[in-house]
């Protein structure tokens, strides 16, 4: 008889722990609150703008929680596998270079292309005829330059809106690059085979998409480069001597004169240093390729938080009071889409060129949207590091090339 | 449905079931009632085992059927995750470097901490405090461990380098060539002696002194008491340290994951077969074939296992004598 009520009270108390699960969407709290997750990358600099853009949304909207989801590594990874779990955020921040592989994961949403300054900025964020994703941040990359290795080389300081040519960048590198062993100044940061192709010309797939295009003059002249720069009595440090090494910290110890690759989250590191010996341009050449940043709505977001879901995605996308936070003097995460927030952007860094964030927007390019886009670039990278001189390898790049473009996955699907 | 009230609701129902089972049986006489406290007292284990072992494993065994990249459904594709693996040569490489770490370090690792361990089993002043000396690095393992060797085998800024500097010998680029990149993670496993040296001792320290005693009123010199004695006495030890050595590098996986993310393991010279799993399942997502090679790991270390089982009948030996078939199952 008592093992009967053992038993009984067991099932009770496990029914009970159970039904109370089920009572009700515990994210939705009473008169009217709701409480959404929104999942989001980045470094430091990045996830305290983010979390004062969603303490500005909260405060004007005071019925709506956002659950920041801060994923500093793997975001890729743990934003698939909790989709694939059940657990997706109601809210993701999303990026033109993965959002093809996410369109089964996003809802399509509304997004009005005159909202922003530059059409590349919506068009990023869409996969076929629709938008996955409505656009709030974008990343073009600069050059930082130090102005006090250009004074000391006696090297005139370079325009602050005619990007210099692939050349003329070189030669101005060699110049700054003095010393030797571990004193050795360079006159630049290592170069990013995924950056610099773009800025030589080149791409990694065809505009379509459907191609990948590796065996060209401007994937040969970037290897190439990379080469050149890292060798012996070249201009940048190796990989080898890179590595670990925070680019960033060099530049502000004047151990580096450029870094070609400065993303729109150091500026307001960049603008804590002192006043004048620091200046930022255009990327040589061609320039980059845009990174344009959306807020994705999930599938499973339904209802009231479907409804806090898409009044998340406009505040921060389109008010003021979000594009104003993406830059200032204590934190950045990058540029603004819309023409009101490029005034505060500016003013964040009065000193500082920032006018070469915004130009680079409106002129970088806007690559295919490509399903594995990571995996396929990572793998180029990883092959042209391993076999050729740009890492540990000896093989000749064009041969690299030759064999990573026959390689290259026929079929890519674009967005 | 919150996923804890749906773990709720299954241990309940499972516990409610068991109750009911095990009361019924004993009721009816099939069990006695000792049988039936054992089965409830253990059945923690079981459902613990069950839900988060068991359970995983058949699902992986049937994903490894299937096409699935996580996010769209999963359509099966029958035998082909295997067939592409036979012919996958990045497979290949991963069995390769998995295969040379395990055949490197397990050896290295097994004489150092035994050559530790009888270092360590004299009577010496302060000798304690050496034991402890010796096991503190076994603390800091892994993630933690990995990083702090990127540091020591840095080839510009690295402490071995700057070592080998001193004497005038131009270091290799370690974890940045093709060649010492393996060598380098080899060297790393080496760090954590400490834990294999603590069970050597404890071995060492069980070998019956009489033995010795016999032996040097025999005239039996320092090796022929060690070779004789010693290591017959603990190649139980040695021969549990081995399997589950060799089980553990046939699994490496953090030092691979860490060291290529740092931008090292050039052409793939780490790339172990967990790691190779790892970036199939979680950076390419293709979980079926994720699982198939999973499995194909499964069957490798059963292979290699029951190789150094039944090899151990030629060289481990239990106190009943050379080991027999019945004896190295029931081991006295």
């Amino acid at each position: 008889m008592k093992k009967s009520r053992l038993i009984a009270a067991l099932a009770a108390a496990g029914l009970t722990l159970a039904l109370g699960g089920c009572s009700g969407d515990s994210d939705s709290g009473s008169g009217g609150s709701v409480t959404i997750k929104f999942a989001h990358w980045g470094n430091n600099e990045e996830a305290k703008t983010i979390a004062s853009m969603i303490a500005a949304f909260q405060q004007a909207n005071p019925t709506i929680k956002v659950q920041d989801n801060w994923n500093a590594a793997d975001y890729q990874q743990k934003l698939t596998t909790s989709v694939a779990g059940g657990q997706a955020p109601d809210v993701a921040q999303t990026s033109n270079a993965f959002l093809a592989d996410f369109q089964s994961a996003f809802q399509p949403v509304q997004v009005d292309p005159s909202a922003y300054y530059a059409p590349n900025i919506p068009n990023a964020l869409k996969v076929g005829d629709q938008y996955y994703g409505v656009p709030f941040v974008i990343k073009p990359k600069v050059m930082a330059i130090n102005l006090g290795l250009f004074k000391k080389g006696g090297v005139p300081a370079p325009s602050l809106t005619q990007p210099m040519t692939v050349d003329q960048f070189v030669a101005t590198a060699k110049k700054l690059t003095s010393g030797t062993g571990k004193a050795k100044v360079y006159g630049s940061a290592p170069l990013w085979f995924n950056g610099w192709l773009v800025a030589e010309g080149g791409d990694f797939f065809s505009a379509d998409g459907q191609a990948c295009t590796l065996d060209t003059p401007a994937a040969l002249a970037t290897a190439n480069l990379m080469i050149e720069a890292q060798a012996s009595d070249g201009f940048a440090p190796t990989l080898l001597a890179a590595q670990g090494q925070d680019m960033f910290y060099w530049l502000s110890v004047d151990r580096l004169a450029m870094q070609p690759d400065f993303g729109p989250w150091d500026i307001a590191k960049l603008a804590g240093l002192k006043s004048g010996d620091f200046q930022i341009l255009p990327v040589p050449g061609n320039g980059s390729q845009l990174e344009v940043n959306g807020i994705a709505i999930s599938k499973s977001a339904k209802d009231s938080k479907l409804s806090a879901a898409q009044k998340f995605a406009a505040f921060m996308s389109t008010d003021d009071r979000a594009q104003s936070l993406l830059t200032t003097t204590k934190s950045s995460l990058g540029v603004p889409v819309t023409s009101t927030g490029l005034k505060s952007f500016e003013a964040a860094a009065p000193d500082l060129n920032l006018k070469a964030f915004v130009t680079a927007a409106g002129q970088s390019k806007l690559g295919a949207s490509v399903k594995k886009y990571g995996q396929i670039t990572g793998n180029i990278g990883e092959a042209l590091s391993s076999k050729t001189a740009i890492g540990s390898g000896k093989q000749d790049p064009a041969t690299v090339l030759s064999d990573l473009q026959k390689r290259c996955p026929a079929g890519l699907t674009t967005g | 449905m919150q996923p804890i009230a749906t773990f709720g609701l299954i241990v309940a129902s499972a516990y409610a079931v068991l109750f009911g089972v095990m009361k019924l049986a004993t009721a009816r006489r099939w069990i006695d009632r000792s049988t039936a406290a054992f089965w409830i007292f253990i059945s923690p284990w079981v459902f613990g085992f069950l839900l988060f072992t068991a359970g995983p494993m058949v699902y992986s065994l049937v994903l490894s059927f299937f096409d699935w990249n996580l996010l769209d459904p999963a359509s099966f594709v029958g035998l082909d995750n295997y067939q592409k693996a036979a012919a996958d040569p990045l497979l290949g490489q991963a069995i390769k470097v998995t295969l040379l770490y395990a055949v490197l370090s397990v050896p290295l690792s097994t004489a150092l901490s035994l050559a530790v361990a009888l270092l360590m089993n004299t009577k010496v002043r302060g000798i304690h405090f050496f034991r402890t000396v010796w096991y503190l690095p076994s603390l800091v393992t892994g993630v933690a461990q990995t990083i702090l060797f990127l540091w020591v085998f840095n080839p510009t800024y690295g402490l071995l380098n700057g070592v080998l500097d001193v004497f005038g010998v131009h270091g290799p680029a370690w974890f940045n060539s093709t060649f010492w990149s393996l060598p380098a993670v080899v060297l790393m496993s080496l760090w954590t002696v400490g834990g294999n040296m603590i069970i050597y001792l404890a071995g060492l320290q069980d070998v019956p002194v009489e033995l010795y005693e016999a032996a040097e009123i025999d005239g039996s010199g320092r090796w022929q008491r060690f070779w004789n004695i010693t290591l017959p006495q603990i190649s139980p030890v040695i021969f549990f340290n081995v399997v589950t050595g060799l089980i553990g590098a046939m699994q490496v996986f953090t030092q691979g994951y860490i060291v290529t993310q740092a931008g090292g393991g050039p052409d793939n010279s780490l790339l172990f077969l967990v790691l190779y799993l790892y970036k199939n399942a979680f950076e390419f997502f293709q979980m079926g074939y994720a699982s198939a090679l999973a499995w194909i790991l499964l069957v490798m270390i059963l292979i290699l296992t029951a190789l150094v089982f039944r090899g151990s009948a030629f060289w481990v030996f239990y106190e009943a004598g050379r080991p027999t078939k019945e004896n190295r199952v029931r081991t006295p």
